[in-house]
C-alpha cells in the first residue's frame, strides 16, 4: 500500500521596497492577510502560470497550514510528487495586497514537526541577536 | 433506539472533528496586539509568541492521538496480551487505566481448574514413578548413584529429585524446577540442563541491557538453586588436613575464624584434575545441630558449606566422599534441595537488598544498617552476613511500621554516630556461624511458616562477579524473588547473560572455558551438537560449506566445536588430561580489524614472521584483500582454540578467551599469534595475555 508524503515548506514574505529592520529582512505584514486568503492567491498563480494541468495536479494537496502577519511566515503543505512547482508558484506571486513581495522558501521537510522546530530555531536565534544587540545599542 | 445511536454518532464525529482541528491548528498572534511603527519590543514580543504557539501546537498534536495506560510503558514492564488487571500496571498510570477500563467495559473472570483434573494427575505421578525405575543414573529408589554412603547417614544417599505434590508434579519427575521456575518459565527461554529446568536468557532482548544492568546502573538477578549446595561436618583441623589438597586454593586458617567467603576450585586429590569453582563458607553450627551429628567427637564439628557447579556435583560429592568414609569424625550433608541461592550482580545489588530487607532481627542489625547505602564495589572483600527477616509483608502493620519508621528513623540519625558500626562484624575472629544452615538442620523439628514467620537469610559478598549471594531456605525464595523483581531496576538473566557477564570480565565461565575438565568437554559435545542443529536447518545455498570456502580452504577438525581430539598424542590420548598438562588459557584480542567469534582456530607464529605480520599491519595497514596478505599457516601451526568471544561491551573491542599450548607461550605472559574465525579462510593477527 504506498502510503501518501507530503512536503512542507517553510516560507517568509519579504518587502524589498519597505525599509529593513535592523539586519533582518522580514518585517510584519499586512493584517489583512489570513492563510485562507494566502491560499487562494496562491491557487490563483498556479492557475495563471501552469493552467489547468498545474491545478490539477497540486490543488487537492495545497493548503497553508500557517501564516502569521505578525513575523511574515508561513507554512504551506504539498503532495512530495508536485512541491516543486508549488515552491516555483511562490516564487511567481510578486504582489500581495498592493504591495510588491519576494516569497522566500527556507525550508523543506517531510514532516510538519521539523518545519515548526526550524521556525522556533530561526526565531530563537533572532531573539537572542537582538537582546544582545539591546545591551549595546538603544532602540530604534 | 436507532434515532438515539445516529444522535450520538453525530455528536461523536462533531466531538472528533472539532479535536483533531485543535490538535492540528497554530494559533496567530491576534491582530489587536499591534500598533503602527516597527520596533524592537514589538519584533521580539511577535517572535516569542510565534515560538510559544509553534511548541503549543507540537505539544497538541502529539498528544492528541489516543495511548492507551499500557502503551505507554518501557518494554520490559509491558504485557504481550493487554491485561485487564489494573493491579499488573505502575502506580503511576493506575488511574487512567481505571478511567479507560471503565470507557471500554469489559471483564474477565479467573478460571478455577476442576478437581478431577488434579485427580488425573495424580493418578498418572503414580503410573509413571512405576515406570521410572529403570534408568542408570537413578537407583530404584529414585536416588542418584553415588559410590560411597553409610548407613547412619553419615553420608547419606542423595535423592534424585525432590518428590512434590500439586498440580505439576509429573513435569518434576526427571528434572527438578527451580523455586522461581513458575515466574521465570513465563518470562525465559528455558532448557533442561544438569538435571535442572534452568533459564537460558529472557524472551525478550537483553544483550546490551545485561551489560547495563551489571556493569552501570541497576542490577542483574539470577536464580542460582541449581548450583548445589552440601557441607562437610568435622573437627576444624580434621577438615583442614584431610580436605585441604581437595581445593586448588588448600583451605587457608584466615578464612576459618572470619566472617568471610572465599571462592576455589574442587580438584580431584589424587589425579589433579580440575572439577569446577565453588564458593565456600565456614559455619559454626549451633549445639542443638551438633548432637544430632553421627560422628564420633561433635561437640568439637564445625561445618564447610560448599556451593558448586551442578554438572560436576556427582564427581565432587563422590570425591570427597570417598575421602569423608574412611574417618568416622567427618560427616557430609546433602542440602541441595532445602536451601535456594541467588545471585544478584551489580552496581546497585546491596542498595536493592538493603530495599527488600530494611527491618531485620539480628544481633548483627547495626552493621547491616551500616552498609545500607553502599554500592556493591564498596562492600569488604567476600563478607558475609546472616539475619532473620520477615518475608511476606501485611499491608495493615507496613502501615504502622511505616510511621514508627520514620519517627525511629529521625531518632537514630541523630544518636548513631556514622562508621561506628561499620566492619565490626567482620573484624570479629571467631568461626562464624549463620542461622540459615542450623536452620536447615533441624527443619524436621521446627517447620517454617514463610508467611508468619522471619526466615532466615544468609548474603556474602562475591567481587570476582561484583555482586551479592543470598541463601534462603527453599519455600522462601518464591516470596524472595517476587520481591526482588517488583523492584524497579533489577532484571533477571539466565545461564547465557551469565556467560556474557564473566566473558565482559575477562573471567573464564565454567564448563564453557575450561576445556581441561570433564564438564568442559561435556559442554563441547553440546556445543557441537546445538551448532550442528542450527547448521543442518538452513537450506544448503544459505549455509557455509565447510569442505571448501574462502580461498579453497577446507576447515580444520570439526567446524562445530572446539575440536580438542586435533591434538591427539598417542602418549596422551586422555583428552581431559592432556589439555590440563599442555594447555593454558589466556585473554586474546584481536589487534587491528576483524571480529572474534568462538570457536576460532588459533595459530602461533613463528619470532621471525612475527615481525613480518607486525609490519603488515601498524605501518602498512594492508587489508585482507591485498596481494600482499600472507595466507593462512599450515594445520602443524594450529595451537588452540578460542572458547568463548564476541564483542565485549565494556572494553568496547572484540575479546576472547582461549585455550592455547603452553609450549607456545614460552614463559611470557603475552604474545602475538594469529585467529581464523570458522568458516573464514583469512587469518588476522591477534594477543594473547595470560589470565590471572
Amino acid at each position: 500500500m504506498v502510503r501518501f508524503k507530503s512536503r512542507y515548506l517553510l516560507f517568509e514574505v519579504l518587502y524589498p521596497q519597505d525599509k529593513q529592520f535592523h539586519e533582518f529582512s522580514t518585517i510584519p505584514s499586512d493584517n489583512a492577510i489570513t492563510s485562507s486568503g494566502l491560499s487562494k492567491l496562491l491557487r490563483n498563480t498556479i492557475a495563471e502560470n501552469f493552467g489547468d494541468v498545474g491545478i490539477g495536479k497540486v490543488a487537492s494537496s495545497l493548503s497553508v497550514k500557517y501564516f502569521s502577519p505578525s513575523t511574515s511566515t508561513g507554512i504551506l503543505r504539498v503532495s512530495r510528487q508536485h512541491f516543486r512547482l508549488a515552491w516555483a508558484a511562490l516564487c511567481f506571486l510578486r504582489e500581495l495586497n498592493g504591495k510588491p513581495v519576494v516569497i522566500r522558501v527556507v525550508r523543506v521537510s517531510g514532516t510538519i514537526k521539523k518545519a515548526e522546530l526550524a521556525a522556533i530555531d530561526r526565531n530563537a536565534t533572532e531573539v537572542r541577536q537582538l537582546s544582545s544587540l539591546n545591551d549595546v545599542v538603544q532602540t530604534v | 433506539m436507532k434515532r438515539f445511536g445516529q444522535k450520538t454518532q453525530s455528536k461523536d464525529t462533531n466531538v472528533k472533528r472539532s479535536k483533531f482541528a485543535d490538535a492540528r491548528h497554530i494559533q496567530v498572534e491576534s491582530p489587536a496586539l499591534k500598533n503602527g511603527a516597527v520596533d524592537i519590543k514589538r519584533f521580539v514580543e511577535s517572535r516569542s509568541f510565534e515560538i510559544s504557539a509553534l511548541q503549543d501546537a507540537m505539544h497538541r498534536s502529539k498528544h492528541s492521538s489516543a495511548q492507551r495506560a499500557f502503551q505507554a510503558l518501557p518494554r520490559c514492564l509491558r504485557r504481550r496480551a493487554a491485561s485487564h488487571n489494573i493491579k499488573r500496571i505502575p502506580k503511576a498510570l493506575r488511574d487512567r487505566a481505571y478511567y479507560e477500563m471503565q470507557l471500554s467495559s469489559s471483564a474477565t473472570t479467573p478460571v478455577t481448574p476442576s478437581k478431577q483434573r488434579l485427580k488425573r494427575f495424580i493418578k498418572r505421578l503414580h503410573r509413571k514413578l512405576a515406570r521410572h525405575g529403570s534408568s542408570p543414573k537413578i537407583t530404584n529408589s529414585g536416588q542418584l548413584q553415588t559410590e560411597h554412603s553409610t548407613e547412619n547417614s553419615r553420608i547419606p544417599l542423595l535423592p534424585a529429585v525432590k518428590l512434590v505434590n500439586g498440580k505439576f508434579a509429573g513435569r518434576q519427575l526427571r528434572k527438578v524446577w527451580l523455586p522461581t521456575h513458575l515466574w521465570t518459565a513465563k518470562r525465559a527461554h528455558m532448557m533442561n540442563a544438569w538435571g535442572y529446568a534452568i533459564p537460558e536468557s529472557p524472551t525478550e532482548k537483553s544483550y546490551r541491557p545485561t551489560h547495563r544492568a551489571a556493569f552501570c546502573l541497576n542490577a542483574i538477578a539470577f536464580d542460582m538453586s541449581y548450583q548445589p549446595l552440601f557441607a562437610i561436618t568435622g573437627p576444624l583441623r580434621v577438615l583442614q588436613e584431610t580436605f585441604g589438597d581437595c581445593f586448588t586454593t588448600g583451605l587457608p586458617s584466615a578464612y576459618t575464624k572470619t566472617y568471610r567467603s572465599f571462592n576455589s576450585y574442587v580438584k580431584n586429590s589424587q589425579t589433579n584434575e580440575l572439577l569446577c569453582p565453588c564458593l565456600l563458607q565456614w559455619h559454626n553450627p549451633s549445639e542443638d545441630c551438633k548432637t544430632k551429628f553421627p560422628i564420633r567427637n561433635n561437640g568439637s564439628a564445625v561445618q564447610l558449606v560448599v556451593r558448586l557447579h551442578a554438572s560436576a556435583f556427582l564427581d565432587a560429592w563422590n570425591h570427597l566422599s570417598s575421602i569423608a568414609v574412611v574417618d568416622d569424625q567427618i560427616a557430609m550433608h546433602d542440602w541441595r534441595l532445602q536451601l535456594a541461592s541467588f545471585d544478584i550482580l551489580g552496581p546497585d545489588a546491596n542498595v536493592v537488598l538493603h530495599d527488600i530487607f530494611p527491618d531485620v532481627q539480628s544481633s548483627e542489625k547495626r552493621t547491616w544498617e551500616s552498609v545500607s547505602k553502599l554500592p556493591t564495589t564498596s562492600l569488604p572483600f567476600g563478607a558475609s552476613i546472616d539475619f532473620d527477616a520477615p518475608l511476606v509483608n501485611h499491608e495493615s502493620e507496613l502501615r504502622q511500621e511505616g510511621n514508627g519508621k520514620k519517627k525511629d528513623n529521625k531518632e537514630s540519625k541523630s544518636n548513631e554516630a556514622p562508621d561506628s558500626e561499620f566492619g565490626l562484624l567482620w573484624d570479629k575472629h571467631e568461626t562464624p556461624s549463620f542461622n540459615v544452615f542450623n536452620y536447615v538442620q533441624q527443619k524436621k523439628d521446627l517447620p517454617l511458616n514463610v508467611q508468619k514467620d522471619l526466615v532466615p537469610v544468609y548474603l556474602t559478598h562475591q567481587p570476582k562477579w561484583n555482586g551479592v549471594t543470598v541463601i534462603l531456605p527453599w519455600e522462601a525464595a518464591k516470596f524472595f524473588w517476587q520481591k526482588l523483581m517488583f523492584r524497579k531496576g533489577v532484571r533477571f538473566g539466565g545461564l547465557k547473560n551469565l556467560h556474557q557477564i564473566a566473558f565482559e570480565k575477562k573471567m573464564p565461565f565454567f564448563p564453557a572455558d575450561y576445556p581441561d575438565t570433564k564438564s568442559g568437554q561435556a559442554y563441547e559435545v553440546q556445543r557441537k551438537q546445538r551448532n550442528e542443529e542450527y547448521w543442518r536447518r538452513r537450506p544448503p545455498a544459505k549455509r557455509v560449506n565447510f569442505e571448501n570456502f574462502g580461498k579453497n580452504f577446507s576447515e580444520i577438525g570439526d567446524p562445530f566445536s572446539c575440536d580438542w581430539d586435533c591434538f591427539r598424542d598417542d602418549s596422551h590420548s586422555n583428552t581431559i588430561e592432556r589439555t590440563a598438562q599442555f594447555f593454558k588459557r589466556v585473554e586474546v584480542r584481536m589487534v587491528q580489524r576483524g571480529a572474534l567469534h568462538d570457536r576460532a582456530r588459533v595459530y602461533s607464529i613463528d619470532h621471525g614472521k612475527i615481525d613480518v605480520w607486525k609490519k603488515l599491519i601498524y605501518d602498512k595497514k594492508i587489508t585482507a584483500e591485498a596481494a600482499e596478505y600472507p595466507p593462512c599457516p599450515e594445520t602443524d601451526a594450529l595451537c588452540g582454540f578460542v572458547t568463548t568471544a564476541n564483542f565485549n561491551l565494556t572494553a568496547g573491542r572484540p575479546s576472547g578467551i582461549a585455550t592455547i599450548k603452553s609450549g607456545v607461550l614460552d614463559g611470557e605472559s603475552q604474545g602475538y599469534c594469529l585467529i581464523r574465525n570458522v568458516g573464514c579462510s583469512i587469518p588476522r593477527l591477534a594477543q594473547w595475555k595470560i589470565l590471572l
